[in-house]
C-alpha cells in the first residue's frame, strides 16, 4: 500500500469528513477508500481512452495495428494492403444489437 | 442547431481507408438521437458516397421502439465534429429506408452538448476529463 500526503483546503476536508461520518457504515479505512475510489474515477477515462487499439485483421491475421484509424490507414498504405481485404475490429467492443427511438414501459 | 424541436450538430464525416469525406465542402446536420445507442447511422446513399460498403462489413441489428429488429451493417470510420474540431473513431452503420443522419449515444457521450431552446441553438464542447 503506498501513502501519500497531500495538501487540500479545508472546505473540501470539511465536506470529505462530514460525508463520511454520515455514513452509516463508516469505519476505519474510510478515507482511504474514499480517496482511492475518486483516483480511479478520475485515471480510468484516460486509461480507457489511451488504451484503444484499431486492429485490421486478414485471414485471421492481424496485418496493422493502431489507436487511431487515420494512422490505422496510412500503416495500410505503407504496407501495400488494400483495405478491402482487411476487417476492422476495435479493441473497445460494441453492441451488435442496438436500440433506436424513443421508449418506454408500463407502469 | 435546432430545427423544428430537433437538435443537430454539423459533422463531417470520414472514411479515412480512401480519403473520403462527405460532404466535400461544408458540413451535414446529424440529428442528436439520445435514444439510439449506436455511434453514427447514415442513410444508404450516403453509406455508398463514402465507400464504406466496400469495405468488410460488420453485421448488426437495429431494435426499433416496437421490438421489431432491422438488420443493419456497419464499418470502422471518422466523425468531424466541426464545431469542436474533434475527430472521432466509431462503428458507422446504415440500414433500409433511414433518411437522416443520426448521432447516438456512443458520438455524442464524447461530447459536452448545451441544448438552449431560447436561441435555438445546440453548443458542443469536447469533453474535459475531471
Amino acid at each position: 500500500m503506498g501513502i501519500i500526503t497531500v495538501v487540500i483546503s479545508d472546505e473540501l476536508e470539511n465536506e470529505i469528513r462530514r460525508l463520511i461520518s454520515n455514513e452509516k457504515t463508516a469505519k476505519k479505512g474510510a478515507l482511504s477508500k474514499l480517496v482511492e475510489d475518486a483516483l480511479w474515477a478520475y485515471i480510468r477515462p484516460k486509461l480507457y481512452s489511451n488504451r484503444r487499439v484499431f486492429k485490421a485483421l486478414k485471414d485471421n491475421r492481424v496485418v496493422a495495428e493502431a489507436s487511431s484509424l487515420n494512422e490505422l490507414a496510412e500503416k495500410l498504405r505503407n504496407a501495400g494492403i488494400d483495405p478491402r481485404e482487411v476487417k476492422i475490429f476495435s479493441s473497445v467492443s460494441y453492441r451488435k444489437e442496438r436500440r433506436i427511438g424513443l421508449r418506454g414501459s408500463r407502469v | 442547431m435546432i430545427l423544428d424541436s430537433n437538435a443537430f450538430i454539423s459533422t463531417r464525416i470520414e472514411n479515412p481507408f480512401f480519403k473520403i469525406v462527405y460532404p466535400e465542402e461544408g458540413d451535414v446536420l446529424a440529428l442528436i438521437d439520445t435514444g439510439y445507442e449506436g455511434f453514427l447511422a447514415v442513410p444508404p446513399d450516403i453509406y455508398r458516397l463514402l465507400k464504406l460498403d466496400e469495405l468488410q462489413q460488420h453485421s448488426l441489428r437495429i431494435i426499433l421502439p416496437n421490438g421489431e429488429t432491422l438488420e443493419s451493417k456497419g464499418v470502422y470510420a471518422t466523425v468531424r465534429i466541426t464545431d469542436t474540431n474533434a475527430s472521432i473513431d466509431g462503428l458507422i452503420e446504415t440500414f433500409d429506408d433511414l433518411k437522416e443522419v443520426i448521432a447516438g449515444q456512443e458520438l455524442i457521450s464524447n461530447f459536452k452538448l448545451v441544448l438552449d431552446y431560447c436561441r435555438k441553438t445546440v453548443e458542443v464542447r469536447k469533453c474535459n476529463i475531471i
